[in-house]
């Protein structure tokens, strides 16, 4: 005798899997929504992180009379090297605009003396703490190789610095003389001086002001984005690891990474998709496709060539 | 009837699914590189458009063969490049650049006497370099 009583309402097993069909679907549609939301807020605040570093490099030269930030060299090269090549970078001079006076205060006591060459300026034993400090405004967030300090930068090797995402802009000069793969036609300036841009080790040679910047502060990059895990030369506050040169087109990675293949891996490029930020000379920051013109991209990275250039 | 209106619909939407995905690197180019007659076993070749366009680099495998990419996509763009190749050897010192392995004239476009007219589709273009 059927009981009425023990017919319950329930799911049957179809209607179940039409719910999990269902639920899964709408979990497949959701989640590249969710990461590309993820991903423009990591991007948001790169941007911001080089729109404060380009900010300080304007607080620095309103207060130094106009001069840029300055690199000191490594060594004994270009038309008038000075006596004492620290190898300090460029953005050590902005540290204090970052907040970061104490830590410029290390490199002020005990970096800025001496030969690198020698084991004296940044080089020298009182320096180690403050080349291995991670500062999170020169990491962007879409990198994760940037977080850790690394022991196999140039003229590094076996010692822990901190790296940096951002790069001086060098101008469109060759790496590596002749041995360079890409095709711009500015000849290597960066064991010399006399660069297109803006920063390179030896810039205290050519007292780059902000009159120098002939093609107008909007049409001239100041930084760019960079890869360490993509380049060898990324260390944060050395004159050899701050800088890279717009000779490559913008994203150009070697897939897996040759960081030690200098002379075609000092260049720009990012993680977010399909392009990367530049701050320009007059503070702003934009994002470029890689898209870009070469030549546009190589014309925006000179301070006085006099190229006729508009952004896309 | 009704079978038929819903397979159209299907259809057209993955049609425009498929939209979104088209790659627009129309060509894709490859080929083999020698030196006096043996293959060059490393470096890149580069491809440098005349005009305007972007630039694409194939690097040279063990067997002296190479296929281009622009950027991280494999192909290249369609027009007149004009061609240069270069192999290095290892570098003495971390900041000394690396030895050429290949004559300097490759590595100018304007000396290297390498152009490639690319089509769309597939391309070969073989390069025979001279010491």
């Amino acid at each position: 005798m059927p009981d009425v009583q023990l017919r319950r309402r329930a799911f049957t097993l179809v209607e179940l899997l039409v719910v999990i069909a269902i639920i899964g679907i709408l979990v497949a549609l959701l989640l590249p929504a969710v990461q590309s939301a993820r991903e423009a807020a990591r991007r948001m605040q790169c941007a911001n992180n080089l729109k404060q570093m380009a900010l300080a490099v304007h607080n620095y030269q309103t207060a130094m009379q106009g001069q840029m930030p300055i690199s000191s060299g490594y060594g004994a090269e270009g038309s008038s090297p000075s006596a004492q090549r620290s190898g300090k970078g460029w953005i050590v001079c902005i540290l204090p605009y970052l907040e970061q006076q104490a830590l410029y205060d290390i490199f002020a006591e005990h970096g800025f003396k001496g030969e690198f060459g020698s084991g004296g300026g940044i080089k020298s034993a009182n320096c180690r703490g403050a080349m291995k400090t991670n500062l999170p405004m020169l990491k962007c967030p879409s990198d994760p190789s940037s977080k850790q300090t690394i022991t196999t930068q140039n003229q590094w090797e076996g010692i822990e610095v901190a790296t940096t995402n951002y790069k001086g802009v060098l101008g469109d000069g060759k790496m590596g003389g002749s041995a360079s793969i890409h095709p711009s036609p500015t000849p290597d300036c960066h064991n010399t001086n006399g660069c297109p841009g803006l920063f390179y080790r030896n810039n205290y040679q050519d007292n780059i002001t902000i009159d120098s910047i002939k093609d107008g502060t909007t049409n001239t990059f100041m930084i760019g984005e960079d890869i360490p895990s993509q380049n060898q030369h990324s260390a944060a506050f050395y004159c050899n690891g701050d800088y890279a040169s717009c000779h490559a087109p913008l994203n150009f990675m070697y897939n897996p990474a040759q960081p030690s293949n200098w002379p075609n891996t000092i260049s720009f490029r990012s993680l977010h998709p399909g392009g990367a930020h530049f701050a320009l000379c007059d503070g702003s920051v934009r994002y470029l496709s890689d898209n870009i013109n070469y030549d546009l991209y190589r014309g925006l990275s000179s301070k006085s060539r006099g190229e006729i250039v508009t952004l896309p | 009837m009704l079978r038929s209106r819903f397979s159209c619909l299907l259809l057209a939407l993955t049609w425009v699914a498929a939209l979104g995905c088209g790659s627009e690197l129309p060509s894709t180019v490859s080929g083999k590189v020698t030196l006096d007659g043996a293959p060059l076993t490393k470096g890149t070749v580069t491809f440098a458009p005349q005009g305007e366009g972007r630039i694409a680099y194939g690097e040279i495998d063990s067997s002296g063969n190479y296929t281009v990419r622009t950027l991280n996509d494999q192909g290249m763009q369609v027009g007149e490049y004009n061609v240069t190749i270069i192999a290095t050897g290892e570098a003495p010192a971390s900041d000394i650049p690396p030895p050429l392995l290949t004559p300097a004239k490759y590595a100018n476009a304007q000396t290297s006497g390498f152009t490639a007219s690319v089509k769309p589709g597939p391309n070969t273009f073989n390069f025979a370099l001279e010491k």
